[in-house]
């Protein structure tokens, strides 16, 4: 602030001269002037006088001729004064203007703003660097969760666009460059409420530079797990340097996303689970879908390209690869060239006997182009063969007929179906509406997989290592808890994490003390103990202080702390301190949960049965009352 | 040797001779004060702070402290002597006068300082 008002002067250093130079000269003129008091003597006007008449002379507000009508010498010094005092007023008001609208100082004034606004943050914050897609999605979100966060982005009109969008939250924002330290230190890197770092630009080296300075500005911190850093990376060897010195996270949207078709092809169960948890909107679908397990064509060996292939491989799905300039991407042996928008390149890659297409180069209508293309592709292909049969069958050509039938055993799916199962790449979210009214299974947007996992990660990090813990299990695993939580949930599903601590949940810790606490218990409803609450408890994660083994592996700091994960705890699971409990239910239950572990009235019902008087008197009377009932029974 | 240099030093010590030539004299007599020296230490006073604005370094805000303090003296002086001519029946009396030379006594030792200080950065800087 200081330095912009020194700058403000700096640059109007010289009118703010000539004003004092041209009032001082006609101040000094009219008192040199001889002039004449009413009688006719000659009288020398004072100081006081003659800045009284140049002041509202030169501002042209003109009062006329005082004390005593002027001679014609101070008229004729008053022609002069009126000129020169006035020319250098509006240069100086000019010049004023000019300085305050000049960019570099607007600039100046809006970082400044950023700073003062970034200083004063008292609540806990994240750290976006980059808002495109993902980055205005991932604001959007956080701001809807009542969390503050904090952009970067390089791009000025993407900052005005924040400004123009208008979230919940006022969002500081600044349009400058997220690779420099200085910039990243004056939106709040070393910030003591700063949570986390999310590099979501474009570029990998930039992001990767984003995460050395956290790690490098933030050691202390870092190592307390105090600050979270989450990178988006796009090629694997950004996403190993950045795994190298202990980013928190890595996202690359394209690994993630043929994780999950992978997952949802192995297991749709176990698929849907992961979208009912992870989906930020929580719409739950009943019916998982189930691609189906046959020869697939990639149309694009990019990055996209390459992770689909490697997990549709790694779990034994055949795929055939179209690539555009295969020379650049180095695809596998039976790669066939060209784009894929053509008919001919797909009957090429024998689309006909194929089950499913993926659209996923970088061309958003290129993308679509594809789909639609194969799909007229196999719906010639079958009217085609329909006349074939029908020809076939008006001329009894049986042998024909016989190889047709025998033809059509093999590709079964492909006819019950009659159809293609396609997925589309979207690049940008502004092609959204297009991408909808297209005829596709799924739509592979890597802005939303990248804000949604981030989300995740903020809102309930035990979930990431719930997934991981769940992708291991079997389909039948996935299936019976699908069951059970399709049983209770209509609409919406959330999924939430409680702490046993003093500060989230003080009414358990009291009874905690001097009883045992199993899962079944804590759910139980607040407002009828007979009846539980909407929810399951996903996960119990425990961290253990293992005193031995810290003695052995002072080295390795984290070997001292031993984490215990329970999937699935039953319902006579016993609670401990410390515990941090993924639970997932209605939203309901949600509230009444955070209700019940926090008031020790409500939990005193839940746990004994009786109601709790409140104050010190009822109090008593309720002891006196329990000791009358235990000398009677005796 | 370049002209900003020597339009600073100029107003700087212009500031303080055209101050002490004003202080100087009987401080009761008004013979010895004139009030053309008090408007020309005023404005004098006034293009030096001008001139110093927009220094950021830390010799730079003292400097225009110095000159603050000096103009605030001044401006006060010429307010009592304006208030003393025009407002109040009396007119400039010797007692009048007393004060107004003390206060612009006070502008002298902050002009003063202000030189000092454009000694000092001078030795400092040595070029």
């Amino acid at each position: 602030m200081n330095s912009l008002i020194f700058l403000l002067l700096k640059r109007i250093r010289l009118p703010i001269m000539l004003l004092i130079v041209s009032y001082a000269t006609v101040i000094l003129g009219f008192v040199l002037i001889p002039g004449q008091d009413d009688q006719g003597n000659v009288w020398h006007m004072s100081f006081f006088h003659a800045f009284y008449f140049v002041s509202f002379m030169g501002s042209t507000i003109g009062f006329g001729e005082i004390p005593y009508e002027f001679t014609n010498a101070q008229r004729m010094w008053t022609v002069f004064g009126i000129y020169a005092t006035v020319t250098i007023w509006l240069y100086s008001i000019g010049a004023l203007i000019s300085t305050l609208q000049n960019p570099a100082f607007k600039k100046i004034l809006k970082e400044n703003e950023f700073r003062k606004k970034v200083r004063r943050i008292k609540e806990p914050f994240y750290l976006i660097c980059g808002y495109g897609d993902t980055g205005k999605l991932l604001a959007h979100e956080l701001s809807e969760n009542h969390i503050l966060s904090v952009v970067i982005d390089v791009n000025a009109e993407r900052i005005d666009s924040l400004e123009i969008d208008e979230p919940d939250i006022d969002i500081p924002a600044l349009s400058a460059n997220a690779s420099f330290p200085q910039v990243l230190e004056a939106a709040g890197l070393t910030h003591e409420y700063c949570r986390g770092i999310i590099a979501l630009t474009s570029k990998d080296e930039i992001n990767l530079k984003i995460a050395i300075t956290a790690r490098l500005l933030n050691k202390e911190r870092m190592l307390d797990d105090h600050l979270m850093v989450v990178c988006r990376a796009e090629t694997a060897e950004a996403e190993a340097n950045m795994a190298s010195f202990g980013t928190s996270h890595i996202i690359n949207p394209f690994e993630v996303y043929a994780r999950r078709l992978a997952l949802s092809i192995r297991s749709p169960s176990a698929y849907l689970i992961y979208e009912w948890l992870t989906n930020p909107y929580h719409k739950v679908r009943s019916e998982p879908i189930k691609p189906p397990k046959g020869t697939w064509v990639i149309c694009g060996y990019g990055r996209f390209g390459k992770a689909v292939a490697r997990h549709l491989n790694y779990i034994g799905v055949k795929t055939v690869i179209i690539e555009a300039s295969p020379d650049k991407t180095n695809p596998p042996e039976g790669t066939i060239t060209g784009k894929g928008t053509e008919a001919v390149t797909l009957r090429e890659a024998k689309i006909t006997e194929a089950v499913a297409i993926v659209a996923g180069t970088n061309n958003d209508a290129n993308n679509l182009s594809i789909v639609l293309t194969a799909q007229d592709e196999i719906k010639r292909y079958h009217t085609g063969r329909i006349k074939n049969q029908e020809y076939n069958d008006k001329y009894s050509l049986k042998y024909f007929s016989e190889n047709i039938n025998s033809n059509e055993q093999a590709n079964k799916t492909v006819l019950q179906h009659n159809k293609l199962f396609s997925i589309a790449r979207q690049n940008f979210s502004r092609n959204e509406q297009v991408f909808e009214k297209a005829d596709l299974d799924f739509i592979m947007q890597p802005a939303g997989i990248v804000a949604g996992e981030i989300l995740s990660i903020i809102k309930t990090p035990l979930l990431s290592t719930f997934l991981s813990l769940a992708r291991r299990q079997k389909d039948q695993w996935a299936n019976l808890l699908i069951s059970r939580l399709s049983s209770f949930i209509d609409d919406t599903a959330m999924t939430w994490m409680v702490e046993i601590s003093e500060k989230q949940t003080p009414a358990v810790m009291h009874f905690l003390k001097k009883d045992k606490i199993t899962i079944k218990q804590i759910l139980r409803h607040p407002r009828n103990r007979d009846k539980s609450l909407k929810s399951v408890v996903l996960l119990v994660h425990r961290k253990k202080r293992n005193k031995i083994s810290r003695t052995y592996e002072v080295s390795n700091r984290n070997e001292s702390l031993k984490i215990d994960n329970f999937l699935l705890p039953g319902g006579d699971f016993e609670i401990n301190e410390g515990d941090q409990l993924l639970i997932c239910g209605d939203k309901e239950s949600m509230h009444l949960m955070c209700w019940s572990v926090s008031n020790i009235n409500i939990y005193n019902y839940i746990h004994t049965g009786y109601e709790l008087a409140g104050g010190y008197v009822w109090r008593w009377i309720h002891k006196y009352k329990l000791l009358q009932q235990e000398k009677k029974t005796g | 040797m370049n002209f900003e240099k020597v339009s600073f030093a100029f107003f700087v010590v212009f500031a303080l001779t055209i101050n002490f030539g004003f202080f100087i004299g009987e401080i009761d007599n008004p013979a010895h004060h004139h009030v053309f020296e008090l408007f020309a230490a005023i404005v004098i006073s006034l293009i030096a702070t001008v001139i110093k604005l927009g220094d950021r370094t830390h010799i730079g805000a003292v400097l225009l402290a110095t000159s603050l303090v000096a103009d605030i003296h001044l401006f006060v002086a010429a307010i009592i002597w304006g208030i003393a001519e025009h407002v109040s029946v009396a007119g400039v009396t010797p007692d009048v006068m007393s004060i107004i030379v003390s206060v612009s006594g006070g502008a002298l030792i902050a002009n003063l300082t202000s030189v000092v200080l454009l000694v000092i950065e001078t030795v400092v800087v040595r070029r």
